[in-house]
């Protein structure tokens, strides 16, 4: 394409060829450097100990003991559930963000982000105050005359999502608010200007839309979730147990690093998978917000 | 000059530090001089190869951080540098035995004076990760070899115990053994129990269950768990010890498996917590020196210091701490005296590490099988 076929003149006018090194593309290369350096080698020097050290019977674990599979379904059910609350927590706090006014954007952004700078461990025996059987919770619930016995807050299920969600709020709260920002604010009255109710058209328009933004906030919780550690152990009951804590006790305490490794490569497979399955399930394109196929 | 003076002379050089020892041993044995000679003249003076002693010497000491590793640093580290002005400390924090196995692999030392836990040092990883202390300079037959597994590569330095915590206020007796532990009828409230398959609740549920310190290792681990399961839903499980002195001080529950120190230092602070002394699982954290340590000799010496009958009770001035080295219980310091388990002999159960260094792989699994169940 160039300018000869629109004026049929004989100018030679042809674009310049995009060189693949130019000047900017080697600013990429210290960050890409430090990536290969310190993640990627460290990664192969993991997976080569969990088939060397002292072999592939490292793996046999999963079968010989039914405890690590076990956790590691714990561990990815929780992470699972704990994504869907984060963001049915988060969608609609990102959506009120976007419709609020400079102000109150920011305050809302705020609220979301101080906690997010203050340690984790503090917020988690923030928590146990709050939601222990002595807790403040309970003790004014009983005060109050509206409960006999102390309702079982912690060392469950519940005590887990609920510190794990509140902790992974703002990785969900921003790429979705991030997304939603990029979406044309006319596109929601277009389509109701042309008859669709409010809910259709929050289905049909917006929601396709702000899915790259779900998706990633989703993935970053989910990733994050199944390395959680602390938290789960503070809060929840040993059937909460989740599985850092087995490679933790492999690597650090029994000093067998190629069982650890081993371990840590297994799941990281398992989640790689699951998120391949994710991918055939949406569409690649929306869920990227790309054109595939074009 | 005849040769003995001239060696003098060498002696002398070598002594304030203007010869190296290998320069030293060349111009000696240039000399003639006896092999045996030149060797007593060696050990005398000490130090690295580099320097002769006398000669800034940097230890990393590395403990568990916190309160604890400041008390240390205020018994020991000041003292012995005031002491040996050539010898100056770096910290770090905390121990991590992946860590010292990561350096000893690599071949690049970082850490010299390392406090570890019960759990480490023993078996075959003592020779691989740790130097083997010398008993001239470490006084091996003081500290307690008895009650306290010194494998010859790692040294006793605080005696703690696992002990039974209650809250007076919520209980109308005090308990005085660990069946009183296992006892909810009698004593009511829930308990507070390590969540770890060597933090001794297993060695408390045998004792409780009648089992004498003789015929406890190895243990019987499906009578331990038959004797748990008796209270099981009653015991509130812990992972770190700031847990398990926050129960006690909240009154989630009315007794409460911790350390002794950590009670001490609460009840210091105002909380209304006692420790049951009828019975307690003793052990201690050791001092070791990783293998390939740049300062062998220096953190040795001061590792010998520190267990000597002179300074191992230092530590108790700040902390309810035994002393390592047997001859220094007198001078434990009568601050925490009551609280101390060297004060406690008859009820201690020394927690046998050599049969947890053999089966925790095996036994471990199994816990997390039951307990999360």
């Amino acid at each position: 394409m160039g300018a000869e076929d629109v004026a049929g003149g004989t100018h030679e006018v042809r674009p310049p060829r995009p060189r693949i090194v130019n000047g900017w593309a080697v600013t990429i290369l210290p960050g890409f450097a430090f990536l290969i350096a310190f993640f990627l080698i460290p990664l192969g020097v993991m997976i080569w100990r969990s088939f060397t050290d002292p072999g592939p019977e490292n793996y046999k674990i999963f079968v010989e003991n039914e405890l690590y599979l076990r956790v590691l379904w714990t561990t990815l059910r929780t992470s699972a559930i704990v994504t869907v609350v984060t963001l049915l927590l988060a969608y609609p706090y990102a959506y009120l963000m976007l419709r609020a006014g400079f102000k109150m954007t920011a305050i809302l952004g705020g609220l979301v982000l101080l906690p997010f700078w203050s340690s984790i461990l503090v917020r988690t025996y923030a928590w146990t105050v709050l939601l222990q059987d002595s807790g403040v919770i309970n003790d004014v619930l009983q005060r109050l005359g509206i409960i006999e016995e102390p309702l079982s807050l912690m060392r469950n299920d519940f005590g887990v999502t609920l510190g794990m969600s509140h902790i992974l709020l703002p990785f969900m709260v921003f790429p979705i608010y991030a997304v939603m920002t990029r979406i044309d604010p006319d596109v929601v009255p277009a389509a109701l200007s042309l008859g669709a109710r409010p809910w259709r058209a929050f289905v049909r328009v917006f929601w396709p839309l702000s899915l790259p933004g779900v998706f990633a906030g989703s993935l970053l919780v989910f990733v994050l979730s199944i390395g959680f550690y602390i938290t789960p152990a503070l809060l929840g009951s040993p059937s909460n147990t989740m599985y850092s804590v087995l490679v933790v006790d492999k690597v650090n305490r029994q000093l067998q690093f190629g069982l650890g490794s081993a371990m840590a490569v297994t799941l990281l497979v398992v989640t790689l998978l699951l998120l391949w399955v994710g991918t055939r399930v949406v569409r690649l394109g929306d869920v990227l917000g790309v054109e595939i196929g074009q | 000059m005849t040769r003995d003076d001239t060696l003098n002379d060498l002696t002398t050089r070598l002594k304030t530090g203007r010869l190296t020892r290998r320069e030293f041993v060349l111009r000696a044995v240039a000399l003639g001089v006896s092999v045996s000679a030149i060797g007593t003249v060696l050990s005398a003076c000490g130090g690295d190869d580099e320097a002769a002693s006398g000669d800034q010497v940097t230890l990393a000491f590395v403990s568990w951080g916190g309160t604890f590793q400041e008390a240390q640093t205020k018994a020991w580290l000041d003292p012995y540098s005031k002491e040996f002005p050539n010898v100056k400390f770096v910290q770090d924090e905390p121990t991590e035995y992946a860590k010292i196995q990561a350096m000893v692999e690599s071949g690049n030392v970082t850490w010299d004076a390392v406090d570890i836990g019960n759990d480490f040092g023993l078996g075959a990883n003592a020779a691989e990760l740790c130097e083997k202390l010398d008993p001239a300079i470490v006084p091996m037959d003081e500290l307690q070899p008895d009650k306290l597994l010194t494998t010859g590569y790692r040294a006793p330095i605080h005696v703690y115990s696992t002990v039974v915590g209650y809250r007076p206020d919520m209980l109308d007796t005090a308990p005085a053994s660990f069946a009183d532990f296992f006892d909810v009828e009698k004593f009511p409230g829930k308990r507070g129990a390590y969540n770890w398959v060597m933090g001794g609740l297993l060695e408390m549920a045998l004792i409780a269950d009648g089992v004498a310190l003789a015929d406890l290792y190895p243990l019987d681990t499906d009578r331990a768990y038959k004797k748990i399961d008796t209270i099981k839903d009653d015991i509130v499980w812990w992972d770190t010890g700031a847990q398990s002195v926050q129960l006690l001080t909240d009154g989630e529950v009315a007794m409460g498996m911790s350390w002794n120190n950590r009670i001490v230092t609460a009840r210091e602070e105002g909380a209304a917590e006692e420790i049951m002394w009828g019975q307690h699982i003793m052990m201690a954290d050791y001092m070791m020196i990783p293998k390939g340590s740049k300062n062998v000799e220096e953190a040795m010496k001061f590792i010998g210091w520190m267990c000597s009958a002179e300074h191992a009770a230092d530590l108790s001035k700040y902390v309810a701490s035994g002393p390592g080295n047997e001859l220094a219980i007198p001078k434990t310091d009568p601050k925490f005296l009551a609280d101390i388990p060297t004060e406690h002999l008859d009820g201690a159960f020394p927690q046998d590490d050599q049969f947890w260094a053999d089966n925790y792989e095996k036994l471990d699994p199994d816990w997390q099988n039951w307990v999360q169940a």
